[in-house]
C-alpha cells in the first residue's frame, strides 16, 4: 500500500462512499476521487465496477456491443448474456430470411416462448405456400377437364417460343376441335358435352405425349397441343392417334353411350413466327379439315 | 519421410469403441481428458517453450477440426444449417455450448461464444487465454465451411476471469 494517511478510517470511509456511488447513484462521477487512486487496487476495482455499470446499462437499452473489456466474474456474466443476446439476435435475422428449423436453448423460459413462436410461424409459412400453390394451380387450371386453361397454355406457349428462338429448335403445334359438338350440347345437353370434353382430355393426356409437351384447352371445344422439337410430320402423327382413338372411345353419359370425333390441323414453327401466325396457320388447317369433311387431320400449306 | 512415421491420425484410429468397452462404453470423466491436456502442455512447454506449444496445440486443434467436419458434420453451403447442426453435435457430445455473435461470411468475419467449455470452463484464474487447441480447432471447422482459411484468435476465456470463451476469426486473404 502506497498510500499513507493519518486517518485511515476516514479514507475507507470515502472508498466505500465512492464505490457505493457506483452501484447505487444515477449519476457518477466524470473522474475517479483523485484523493484514493493511489490506494492499491482502488482505481481498478473503481474502473470494473464502472465498466460493468456501464455495459449492463447498455444491454439493458438495446446495445449488445456494448465492449467489456474487465475481466472477472461479473463482467464474465454480463459477457455470457451479450454473447446470448448476440447468437439470439443471428437466429432471428436467419428466421426472417426463412429459416424456420432454428431453435433457442439456453434462455430458459424465453427459449419455449421463442420456439413455440418460430414453429408457429413456421407452420403459418407452410399453410400459406401450400394455399398459394393451390391458387396457382387454380389460376393455371381449367375447371372443367383439370387441364391448363388459356392464360397458362399462353405463357408455356411464349416460354416455348423464346426457347426455340434462343437455341433453334423447331416445334408444332395442333388445335383440335370437337366435331359438331354444338348438336351433342343441344340434343343430349350440356352434361354430355361436359363429358365428351373430359374425354377428349382424358385421351390427349393418354395419347403418349412427352414430358415436354404440353396443352391446354384454349376455347369452348378446342383444345392445343404443342410438341417441342417435333416436325410438323411427327405431329400429324400423333394427332391422328388421338384423332382414332377419340371416334372408337365411347362418351358415357347418363347410362348412355355415344360417339364423338374430332378435327385437328398442324402447323409447325417457321422463321418470323410470333405465337399468333403460328397458331392462325394451325387453325386455317382445322378450318380446312372441317370443311373437307370432319373427323380428319389437315396440315399447314 | 512419412513412411518413418509410428502414428498418422485417422478417424477409425480412434477405434471400435462399442466393442473395447462393453461395459464402460463411450464414457470417461472429464477429469481424465483435461489430466491428458494439460499434462501433455506441462511437458511439452518444458521441453519446446511456450509458443512452439502453442503451435502445436493450436495444430492439433486443426487436425481434430479437420477430422470433426468430415465424420460429424453433413457439408453445406448454409451458414445457417452449418451453425445448428454444429451447436447440436457440440452439445450431443458434450463438447460446449456454441453460440455465434457476429458472423459476416464474404468478409470472413465471426465472433463466437463457447459456454460450458470441455478445455476450460471452471479452470483456476490465470492470466491468459488457455483455449489454443479450441481455436485450431474452430478455424478447421470454419476452414472446411467455407473453403477459406482463418486465424481464430481467442478474446475471451473462462481461465482470464470470463464466464465464457468467445473467439473472433477472420479469414486470411491470399497474399497478393
Ligand atoms: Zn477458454
Amino acid at each position: 500500500m502506497n498510500y499513507t494517511s493519518d486517518e485511515p478510517l476516514a479514507s475507507v470511509d470515502g472508498v466505500l462512499k465512492s464505490l457505493k456511488t457506483l452501484l447505487d447513484a444515477r449519476a457518477v462521477p466524470a473522474e475517479p476521487p483523485g484523493e484514493f487512486i493511489n490506494i492499491d487496487g482502488f482505481l481498478h476495482l473503481y474502473e470494473s465496477l464502472l465498466e460493468v455499470r456501464n455495459a449492463i446499462l447498455a444491454t439493458s437499452v438495446g446495445d449488445l456491443n456494448y465492449p467489456v473489456r474487465k475481466k472477472g466474474y461479473i463482467a464474465g456474466t454480463v459477457k455470457g448474456l451479450q454473447a446470448s443476446l448476440r447468437h439470439l439476435t443471428w437466429q432471428t435475422k436467419a428466421i426472417a430470411s426463412g429459416d424456420f428449423t432454428q431453435r433457442v436453448d439456453f434462455m430458459g423460459e424465453f427459449s419455449e416462448a421463442f420456439n413455440a413462436m418460430v414453429k408457429q410461424l413456421d407452420n403459418s409459412m407452410t399453410k400459406l405456400n401450400m394455399r398459394e400453390q393451390e391458387l396457382r394451380k387454380m389460376a393455371h387450371t381449367d375447371p372443367l377437364t383439370g387441364v391448363n386453361n388459356r392464360g397458362y397454355f399462353m405463357e408455356l406457349m411464349a416460354a416455348e417460343l423464346e426457347r426455340s428462338r434462343r437455341y433453334g429448335h423447331v416445334f408444332s403445334v395442333m388445335m383440335t376441335d370437337l366435331d359438331n359438338f354444338k348438336s351433342v350440347n343441344d340434343t343430349r345437353g350440356h352434361g354430355a358435352g361436359d363429358e365428351a370434353l373430359r374425354t377428349m382430355a382424358r385421351i390427349v393426356q393418354t395419347s403418349g405425349l412427352r414430358v415436354n409437351d404440353f396443352w391446354g384447352r384454349i376455347g369452348g371445344e378446342e383444345f392445343a397441343v404443342v410438341l417441342p422439337e417435333t416436325l410438323i410430320a411427327d405431329a400429324v402423327a400423333v394427332a391422328e392417334r388421338i384423332r382414332v382413338t377419340l371416334a372408337k372411345t365411347p362418351v358415357k353419359y347418363e347410362n348412355e353411350e355415344f360417339f364423338i370425333t374430332v378435327s385437328i390441323g398442324v402447323s409447325q414453327l417457321k422463321t418470323g413466327d410470333v405465337q399468333a401466325t403460328l397458331l392462325s396457320r394451325a387453325d386455317e388447317a382445322l378450318y380446312r379439315a372441317k370443311r373437307t369433311g370432319r373427323n380428319k387431320i389437315c396440315q399447314e400449306t | 519421410m512419412a513412411d518413418d512415421r509410428k502414428y498418422k491420425f485417422s478417424w477409425e484410429l480412434l477405434g471400435d469403441i462399442a466393442t473395447g468397452r462393453p461395459n464402460l462404453g463411450n464414457k470417461t470423466n472429464l477429469e481424465v481428458y483435461r489430466l491428458l491436456l494439460f499434462t501433455f502442455r506441462d511437458v511439452l512447454e518444458s521441453h519446446v517453450g511456450t509458443e512452439m506449444t502453442d503451435r502445436i496445440f493450436y495444430e492439433a486443434g486443426n487436425l481434430s477440426g479437420k477430422e470433426f467436419y468430415a465424420n460429424k458434420l453433413t457439408p453445406t453451403n448454409d451458414l445457417g444449417e452449418f451453425v445448428r447442426e454444429l451447436q447440436q453435435v457440440l452439445k450431443d457430445m458434450g463438447i460446449g455450448i456454441l453460440r455465434l455473435e457476429q458472423a459476416d461470411v464474404e468478409a470472413g468475419e465471426f465472433v463466437l461464444t463457447v459456454s460450458e467449455d470441455l478445455d476450460c470452463s471452471g479452470l483456476p484464474e490465470l492470466d491468459h487465454e488457455v483455449c489454443v487447441y479450441d481455436e485450431g480447432f474452430i478455424a478447421a471447422l470454419l476452414e472446411s465451411f467455407s473453403g477459406m482459411k482463418f486465424k481464430v484468435k481467442e478474446i475471451d476465456c473462462w481461465c482470464t476471469g470470463d464466464r465464457t470463451c468467445r473467439f473472433s476469426a477472420k479469414a486470411v486473404k491470399a497474399e497478393p
